[in-house]
């Protein structure tokens, strides 16, 4: 298993309304059980504070749980300190939602991709940046210039080429492509898709976003309340869901198909009132 | 009634450019009277800026050439002074755009925000406002009005936050209803339902609706027609079923393509 989650469950205090009131508890995620299996596309959907960043931040040792456990290629992250996780900080990286709040404006894209690999202590710089460069379909003078210099898609890809530079083994995207148009989108998914196939890579890819999930993943879980509702092969799951919040979800999704047969509809009722 | 009677919204050779940049090219179609019309397109298509100048809220340090008529308006809403076009904005037309949080004042209450949009245009009294204004919260399916009426933006979720706008820009009755990517922030089940409202408040108060998104099934699901925008110009026009079914242009075809993540909720 890449990654093993065992009751996890994270609560956050909230400041006190009043001196003499209690804490407000909040439970951000509660008795997740969840297993990911190494070289799985797997997705993670949920609405807002359905605990799919909790859960993220958790996977990728930003955060403790408060019970349960969190095991990652073996390695329980549970009470481990910054230095045992060094092995994590290689090993996982992330693609976030906002290509140009993560990218340093001032650095130029080579120095981007090479920062990782100069922090981790890894040789070859140069050649693993030209690679990098090379895989997400960025010319290797794209390396010489700053991020402001490249739309939102290229931006994307600078950010995934600056994920997979230090090797890793594991690749996060967190809301990785809800900012894109569906042109730049489908460009996008079909990169991550291809890089995690020709790596072996683990991908888990956290998104609100159904129809995104079902083309990229193998396995999904669906998260509502800071809670597992259901997980399985993205196929099982979509086309014979077992919760009725998974149904919920998938019915709520707007589909060409469904608009369009709404539109006919509107059509044929207006033309009969012309008439 | 004859065709040009029907006509809402009239633009003509709509030009929009910065400095030597064209953005938007000789851009001409009508929206009738009731009609729901779809503009579609990427990113930096022009679907945007067509919208903005229908609304008379073009950025300054653009420059607009051809004309925006709206039925009744003596004025063109591209070459109208900003205090005329005050005067239409907000009464005749309404505005709901993506991200809710920049629409709403975030030091005032809700309520006083909803029917400020109402004392200021004179369509009601400051008491009258007050009243309308929890038949809008209401309206627009927010529950307590009297106590969200009292609230401040930060403390309500995104879909509350949009509904509230929706409820801003149906106050006065207006002829147009502008939406421009209003559920792209939203999660599905609560875009299911914030869609739905637009098309049922947008019918109850008679408004055309002028309805902008990248999401092809978004538009279909809400529109009547539908305008497809590539690079600054409208590559093809006509009603949803026949747009989105038969393409013509290379461009749509492409968008359609793009779209289709393999049918997703068709059979959940």
């Amino acid at each position: 298993m890449a990654v093993r989650l065992a009751g996890v469950s994270r609560q956050y205090r909230q400041r006190r309304r009043s001196p003499f009131g209690q804490p407000l508890i909040v439970d951000a995620l509660s008795g997740v059980t969840l297993d990911i299996p190494r070289g799985a596309r797997f997705g993670i959907v949920g609405e807002s504070g359905s605990g799919k960043t909790t859960l993220m931040r958790l996977v990728a040792g930003l955060d403790q749980p408060t019970t349960g456990t969190v095991t990652v290629s073996g390695t329980e992250l549970t009470g481990l300190r910054e230095g045992g996780l060094a092995f994590l900080r290689r090993s996982l990286q992330i693609v976030f939602q906002d290509p140009m709040g993560s990218l340093d404006p001032r650095m130029r894209v080579r120095d981007i991709i090479a920062e990782p690999l100069q922090v981790q202590g890894i040789g070859g710089i140069d050649a693993a940046v030209a690679t990098a460069l090379d895989q997400v379909g960025l010319p290797a003078g794209a390396g010489r210039r700053y991020p402001h210099q490249f739309s939102g898609g290229q931006r994307q890809r600078i950010s995934i080429a600056r994920a997979i530079a230090p090797a890793p083994d594991i690749l996060l995207a967190d809301e990785a492509v809800s900012a894109l148009d569906v042109t730049v989108r489908s460009q996008i998914l079909a990169l991550l898709e291809s890089i995690a196939v020709q790596r072996g890579l683990t991908l888990i890819f956290v998104s609100h976003d159904l129809a995104v999930v079902r083309r990229v993943c193998d396995h999904v879980a669906v998260l509502s309340g800071g809670r597992l509702v259901e997980s399985g092969p993205t196929e099982r799951v979509y086309s014979a869901p077992e919760q009725d919040y998974t149904r919920e979800l998938l019915a709520a999704v707007p589909t060409l198909a469904k608009g369009l047969a709404a539109a006919s509809t509107r059509q044929a009722a207006r033309s009969s009132r012309l008439r | 009634m004859n065709q040009s009677a029907r006509n809402l919204v009239t633009v003509e050779h709509l030009t929009i450019s910065a400095g030597r940049t064209a953005l938007v090219h000789d851009v001409s179609f009508v929206i009738e009277r009731d009609e729901r019309l779809g503009i579609i397109g990427a990113s930096g298509s022009g679907k945007t800026l067509t919208s903005m100048a229908v609304a008379g809220l073009l950025p300054d340090g653009l420059e607009a050439a051809g004309s925006v008529r709206l039925e009744g308006v003596d004025i063109d809403l591209v070459s109208g002074s900003e205090r005329r076009l005050a005067r239409v904005r907000g009464l005749r037309i309404g505005t709901v755009f993506q991200e809710p949080m920049t629409a709403l004042n975030p030091t005032m209450t809700i309520g006083r925000q909803v029917a400020e949009v109402m004392i200021r245009h004179h369509t009601r009294t400051r008491r009258g406002a007050r009243a309308t204004t929890l038949d809008l919260l209401a309206a627009t399916g927010l529950a307590d009005p009297g106590r969200m009426s009292k609230s401040y933006p930060h403390q309500l979720s995104g879909g509350q936050r949009q509904r509230v706008v929706l409820a801003i820009a149906i106050a006065n009755r207006p002829d147009l209803l502008i939406c421009d990517e209003p559920t792209t922030a939203l999660d599905v089940t609560v875009q299911a339902r914030v869609l739905e409202l637009i098309a049922k408040q947008s019918q109850e108060v008679d408004a055309a609706l002028l309805f902008v998104s990248h999401d092809l099934a978004v538009v279909a699901s809400i529109c009547d027609r539908v305008l497809v925008m590539f690079d600054g110009r409208v590559v093809e026009q006509g009603s949803v079923v026949d747009v989105l079914t038969h393409p013509r242009h290379p461009h749509t075809r492409q968008l359609l393509a793009d779209s289709d993540l393999s049918g997703v909720g068709e059979t959940g």
